[in-house]
């Protein structure tokens, strides 16, 4: 076959051509550190990559939303504890109202504290956390209870706020006055709400009825156990939302670690590859140089 | 018996023939580096007695020939050799352009990145949880809002550079048949001056290079087809139909059909051009298949998008069972919640013209979250960030159509690519092939240049003994 100059000029540019692209190619990786720069670098690479993507901002998100919610657990798991602390003290002031004779004057002052007492329980089941009124159920841009001369209304509803903490799993963020406080009689026929229970018991003490305050003591236990069994309950919340906070921090890390995979290179094999295409770059144009100085011209002066 | 002065004759042939050869071979050297030159040669033949003596006839002795004569200067080339190249040739273009406007069209939608299409998708999906998880907050709503919008606004721009894509391969249409037309004119022209000297013994070679050129230049453009060489038979065609014959050229143009699209047609009767390759074969596969697809797939996410998001926000009263609508943050005068609107423009259903409903646009109050009505109730918010797990088409989500056109768009990019990279290496082959015949070679070069200047030494030789041999015979005479 003949050689003309031409084609040893075009084989030398296809030499170099080859290995200048390639060498940038190279540099392009290990300056870039990504595997993947556009969606025909790799196609199902790309394709998981976009969708590692979408999870890894859902975890970020779920991770805010109990960001967001947990607090309110928190302040709720509270009011409540004190909730219950406080029917502790009205149950001790029934049994002893049960069984002792009434003097005028320990009547008036377990009067006067179960006054203050009901004060107390419309302070914390109108708790606000952020602006929210935490009891209100779904309204919550207003009070739970409305206190209209002593007599208390429930003025939430019975919504159950949500977090969304994992996909398809929502832990609730709130517990409605309305069933912890019994404004929907759950706890069975006769029973009444909470407000009630205590004014009722108050006023059984004012008219020194003691029948009547020993038989209302089995209420006060029913609204007791009530607020107990709620308390279990936003604590068995708050424990899922931290066993939730802490699985997406794994997956975060999984998550990442599997984009990393798809995505980046490995940086000393860029290295050594942007190294080795250096070379034969520069073999290359050595070589291509010293081709193109063979000629007979270049002899037969 | 020859005449006296016959050897002379015959050395002087000699001389005039490697001089002839030596001017070739200078005219070679100097086009050793032009890529469309084909080396030339001389042929030398004996030349005739042209008129034989009475005597040799006579005496039945052959006569030998008269010197040395140049049948000829010929351009060495192979036919079947270009003809390859020129397929290659046009595969190659058709390929590589295709894979220009693929990366253009990855860069410019730019995934996988954090900054795409589906980084604002994402951001959209988890707005709504926001909202879901703070429906009471006027900033958590304002920021849905303005998520939305940054989410409408990337669907309107990836839409409009699709569509300048488009654009721009109509330019490139009435562009690239501009070229087809100039160089089949110019084909036209040479053919013409061709059969106009080749007649006589001008040399034509340099115009027969020239036309070669032009030929590889058309098959980039379109799967030319060449047959004949001759004066009316040399006949260039396209998809079976005849742009040059002889001197006769037939032009295309390109027409405004409706929609915006330049078509590609026959100048003489408006009949379309079949293409199967070459650059303009890429523009109509990118322009009209590969772009509409899409766009199409774009289009389908801002619909599925609209649909589904304003299907929960407005209500749907004819699903089964009926959905009613979410409620707003406002109340009526009789206290009654406010039911949410459209949250999507309902009318605006394709990715350029996505956009939320006017009445929404700057009320976050107006964000339908609320189930029952209480601004604590996040309910429908979070029915609505559902939508993200929802299968809306064909068993797949919306981020998952979105992402199969992605998967769509890096495929043909990677397979276009590949052509143009395959393409490329058989277009490098035969253009070797071609060069290593009809390149020139300077050590071939050289080499005859000893050849020709030892032959032109030895002629001159001769010559000088000759002139010895008749000094002999004039010194006879005195």
């Amino acid at each position: 076959m003949r050689t003309s100059l031409s084609q040893q000029i075009q084989t030398a540019l296809m030499f170099v051509d080859v290995s200048s692209r390639k060498l940038s190619e190279a540099q392009q990786r290990a300056v870039s550190g990504k595997k993947i720069t556009k969606a025909s670098d790799d196609v199902p690479g790309t394709n998981s990559s976009l969708g590692i993507r979408t999870s890894l901002s859902s975890v970020e998100q779920y991770s805010n939303n109990i960001q967001v919610g947990r607090p309110f657990l928190d302040v709720t798991m509270k009011s409540i504890s004190q909730m219950a602390n406080v029917m502790q003290r009205v149950r001790t002031i029934a049994v002893a109202a049960s069984t002792e004779d009434f003097s005028g004057q320990t009547t008036d002052t377990y009067v006067q504290e179960l006054n203050s007492i009901l004060d107390g329980m419309e302070d914390i089941a109108n708790t606000k956390h952020t602006d929210i009124y935490v009891f209100s159920g779904g309204r919550t841009e207003q009070p739970a209870i409305l206190n209209t001369a002593g007599t208390y209304t429930f003025d939430g509803d019975a919504t159950q706020r949500k977090a969304k903490v994992l996909s398809w799993v929502w832990v609730p963020t709130n517990v409605s006055g309305s069933s912890l406080l019994n404004f929907d009689g759950h706890l069975g026929a006769g029973s009444t709400d909470i407000f009630s229970a205590v004014r009722s018991l108050r006023d059984m003490i004012q008219a020194r009825d003691r029948t009547a305050v020993s038989n209302h003591i089995e209420q006060i236990d029913k609204h007791y156990d009530n607020l107990l069994s709620h308390q279990a309950q936003v604590g068995a919340w708050a424990a899922r939302m931290d066993s939730a906070k802490s699985s997406l921090s794994d997956s975060k890390v999984r998550l990442q670690q599997m984009l990393s995979d798809i995505e980046d290179i490995d940086l000393p094999t860029a290295i050594v590859d942007l190294k080795a295409q250096e070379n034969v770059y520069q073999a290359a144009l050595g070589i291509t140089n010293r081709m193109l100085e063979l000629s007979l011209a270049n002899i037969n002066r | 018996m020859a005449g006296t002065f016959f050897g002379i004759n015959i050395a002087q042939s000699g001389l005039n023939a490697q001089r002839q050869a030596m001017d070739i071979l200078g005219y070679n050297v100097a086009h050793a580096n032009d890529p469309t030159y084909k080396r030339q040669r001389v042929n030398m033949s004996e030349r005739a007695v042209l008129a034989q003596s009475q005597e040799a006839s006579s005496t039945g002795t052959s006569a030998f020939g008269a010197g040395v004569g140049t049948g000829g200067i010929e351009r060495i080339r192979d036919a079947l050799i270009e003809n390859r190249l020129r397929y290659a040739m046009q595969k190659s273009s058709q390929w590589d352009f295709m894979s220009g406007k693929m990366l253009g069209l990855e860069a410019l939608i730019g995934e996988p990145s954090d900054t795409g299409l589906q980084a604002d998708l994402d951001n959209f999906w988890n707005s709504w949880q926001r909202v879901a998880t703070s429906p009471e907050s006027i900033p958590v709503r304002s920021a849905l809002l303005e998520d939305a919008k940054a989410l409408c606004a990337r669907m309107q721009y990836l839409n409009s550079q699709m569509r300048s894509t488009v654009d721009d391969l109509n330019l490139s249409a009435i562009d690239k048949v501009g070229q087809v037309n100039a160089i089949g004119q110019e084909i036209a022209r040479l053919n013409n001056e061709i059969s106009a000297l080749d007649s006589g013994q001008v040399p034509v070679n340099d115009l027969l290079n020239r036309r070669d050129a032009l030929v590889l230049e058309l098959a980039k453009l379109a799967d030319i087809q060449q047959h004949g060489e001759g004066k009316d038979s040399f006949i260039i065609s396209i998809g079976g139909r005849v742009l040059v014959q002889g001197s006769k050229f037939n032009a295309l143009k390109t027409t405004l059909a409706p929609g915006g699209n330049r078509e590609i047609e026959w100048a003489s009767d408006g009949a379309r051009v079949s293409l199967s390759g070459g650059q303009l074969s890429a523009i109509r596969e990118l322009r009209d298949v590969s772009l509409p697809k899409y766009m199409a797939a774009l289009d389908s996410v801002a619909r599925h998008l609209v649909t589904e998001v304003n299907r929960i926000h407005a209500g749907d009263p004819t699903a089964t069972p009926p959905i009613p609508a979410g409620n707003t943050m406002l109340k009526d005068a009789l206290g009654n919640p406010i039911p949410g609107g459209n949250f999507f423009d309902p009318t605006k259903l394709t990715a350029g013209s996505i956009c939320l409903s006017a009445t929404i646009v700057d009320r976050p109050e107006l964000i339908a979250a609320s189930a029952t009505g209480g601004v604590g109730d996040g309910d429908v918010a979070t029915a609505i960030s559902n939508v993200q797990n929802t299968v809306v088409s064909g068993g797949l989500t919306i981020n998952q159509l979105y992402r199969e056109m992605i998967g769509d768009i890096g495929a043909s990019s990677a397979m276009s690519q590949r052509q143009a990279a395959a393409h490329k290496l058989v277009v490098d082959q035969f253009t070797m092939q071609q060069q290593a015949v009809s390149g020139v070679s300077l050590d071939e070069e050289m080499t005859n240049m000893i050849k020709f200047q030892q032959a032109y030494n030895a002629s001159a030789r001769v010559l000088t003994a000759m002139d010895e041999l008749l000094d002999v015979l004039v010194g006879i005479g005195r």
